[in-house]
């Protein structure tokens, strides 16, 4: 089943900027694809544009079998609710606490009196919900404070658990992991991977090619809005800039990994 | 600075500016022409003797017990007219602010939501922005003469007064408030499939509520000063008080009675700073862990 059906998409900004020039790709279910490519390639706008936030200027463009722009307003909103988003800059509400954010990953499914309720007071089971991304993403004990106290690589864990709350069956990943550690890298790629293996749909964006070698199935690279490469990491061709690795990050330095044993200090920041 | 470095065009900008300063000088003569400004007037022997008498009749205020008590009804009267009044006028400018606010983002556009909503929803823009301008621009004596027609003399019509007046102010105040929040925050929200009652839940209110209070309390305050002054017209409060001493010459009670009002406002003020700056700390010195003790202002949210 395609998941994300893309023929000839363009879109072209109100200010004349072409933030994508005819794109044609199709996923399919349960394909986990890491988009590539240099700042102002289009790889924001594609998700955009898969999330409904803007219509495609010309083309056509199906998710989840529901055409983009043709459907009412109603029925954009419930393909939304089966699509998570976790955005480039986080955009965790800074005033509420980490589990009003995540509890909005579930507002598309939640009736409106019932989601107004949820403000004042979250019932057992929306605590478990929460309590048990959180302790996925190890952070169960922030579950009460508020996002602006958090760092900026534990408000992204919050956007991340924020999209994993509601079960999706597309995940749209904004570099999620562009502002971490090493280490939280790996904890986020992991759950990225797990929900790939129950058969979710995930596309994210990358700038390192080795963890796309290591976790994706598939890479899509866009430059100037238009796909110049399509196909499985190791194929990755030199001249892109993302070709086999020169010299890896793994070379350089020693990775610590999920079960690593080594103090705090010793991980390395990814600038 | 060299006279071939000037930018072209600089002369004739130093003769524009002229023109606006002496169009300016010109409106001020004309104004004080047109307004009959003449300050030798204070000075005229019978405007002395008046004005003598005045002062001098303000002076002892009046202390008279049963005076004094009515005076303290008519204060707590006009404490009541603007607690209502402020209240009624949050009750309905924020349903209004949600109508007069500008969704923004593709997914609303014409193209999107097909002919019939869209026309609903921008025709219920422009009733609500409409409707708040003009109850607005009204000030809130007109709005009291208007009442006191309506509803006859009391402080009924003056809390209707005060509520239409806010209502205007407070619905645009509010729909800016909404609209000035993050669009990216509120794009996330609208990508979990919520609609927009919910992004006002979640996103809106929260994001805005102590600048949402701030405003609130302020116009309340706004509200009392105007309701000292109502009952001018006959709409309550101790205004009704003062016109009829004013008209029977009583001065020293239009003393008291203006003592009075100063001591309310100047409490007003005091109350309102303190409650305000407690909103805003509060607010910031949960996420602080410890409360903040600045002077509060918008620019500081970030």
């Amino acid at each position: 089943m395609q998941v994300v059906q893309a023929i000839n998409i363009t879109k072209i900004y109100p200010n004349g900027t072409v933030g994508l020039g005819g794109l044609t790709v199709s996923v399919t279910k349960g394909e986990m694809v890491g988009i590539m490519g240099p700042s102002g390639s289009g790889k924001t706008t594609f998700f955009r544009l898969i999330n409904g936030s803007i219509l495609p200027t010309a083309g056509s463009l199906v998710i989840l079998g529901q055409e983009i722009g043709k459907i009412s307003l109603k029925f954009l909103r419930r393909l939304r609710a089966r699509i998570a988003v976790i955005p480039q800059n986080y955009n965790v509400v800074p005033e509420l606490s980490v589990a009003h954010n995540i509890i909005m990953g579930q507002l598309g499914w939640t009736p409106l009196l019932k989601s107004w309720r949820q403000l004042f007071y979250l019932n057992q089971e929306e605590k478990m919900a929460v309590q048990q991304v959180l302790e996925r993403l190890e952070m169960a004990e922030k579950f009460s404070s508020l996002c602006r106290d958090l760092s900026g690589g534990q408000q992204q864990r919050v956007a991340i658990a924020r999209a994993l709350v509601g079960n999706p069956e597309l995940v749209l990943a904004d570099e999620p992991i562009a502002s971490v550690d090493l280490r939280t890298a790996e904890i986020i790629l992991n759950l990225f991977k797990e929900l790939h293996e129950q058969g979710t749909t995930v596309l994210l964006n990358l700038h390192q090619q080795d963890f796309a070698l290591r976790y994706c199935s598939r890479v899509l690279v866009l430059s100037q809005g238009k796909l110049v490469f399509d196909g499985p990491p190791e194929d990755l061709p030199n001249h892109l800039g993302y070709g086999r690795p020169h010299e890896s990050v793994e070379r350089k330095f020693q990775v610590p990994t999920l079960n690593s044993s080594q103090e705090e200090d010793s991980y390395i920041h990814v600038p | 600075m060299f006279p071939e470095t000037l930018p072209p065009g600089h002369r004739y900008r130093t003769y524009s500016n002229l023109l606006i300063a002496l169009a300016m000088v010109g409106a001020i003569v004309l104004s004080a022409q047109g307004t009959n400004f003449s300050p030798g007037l204070f000075l005229e022997p019978g405007n002395l003797k008046n004005m003598f008498r005045f002062i001098t009749g303000l002076w002892p205020p009046a202390l008279e017990k049963d005076f004094l008590l009515t005076a303290g009804r008519l204060l707590l009267e006009t404490v009541e007219i603007s607690i209502i009044g402020t209240a009624l006028a949050v009750l309905f400018a924020f349903p209004l602010s949600l109508l007069a606010m500008r969704e923004r983002g593709e997914e609303f556009s014409l193209r999107s939501t097909g002919l019939l909503s869209w026309s609903i929803r921008w025709a219920a823009y422009y009733f609500a922005r409409t409707l708040l301008n003009i109850l607005r621009s009204i000030p809130e004596m007109v709005w009291a003469l208007i009442f006191v027609v309506a509803v006859g003399l009391g402080p009924f019509p003056g809390v209707l007064a005060l509520a239409a007046h806010s209502t205007g102010i407070l619905g645009k105040l509010y729909a800016e408030l909404f609209e000035s929040v993050d669009l990216r925050l509120v794009e996330m929200a609208r990508s979990t499939g919520a609609g927009e009652l919910k992004v006002l839940g979640f996103v809106r209110l929260p994001h805005t509520l102590p600048v949402f209070l701030s405003y609130t309390l302020f116009r309340w305050e706004c509200n009392m000063r105007a309701a000292t002054i109502l009952g001018f017209v006959g709409a309550g409060g101790i205004g009704s008080q003062l016109i009829i001493s004013m008209k029977l010459f009583a001065y020293n009670e239009v003393m008291t009675l203006i003592l009075v009002i100063f001591g309310l406002v100047v409490l007003l003020d005091l109350a309102g700073q303190l409650v305000r700056t407690r909103i805003l700390d509060s607010y910031r010195g949960i996420s602080h862990g410890q409360p903040c003790r600045e002077i509060p202002c918008k620019n500081r949210k970030k």
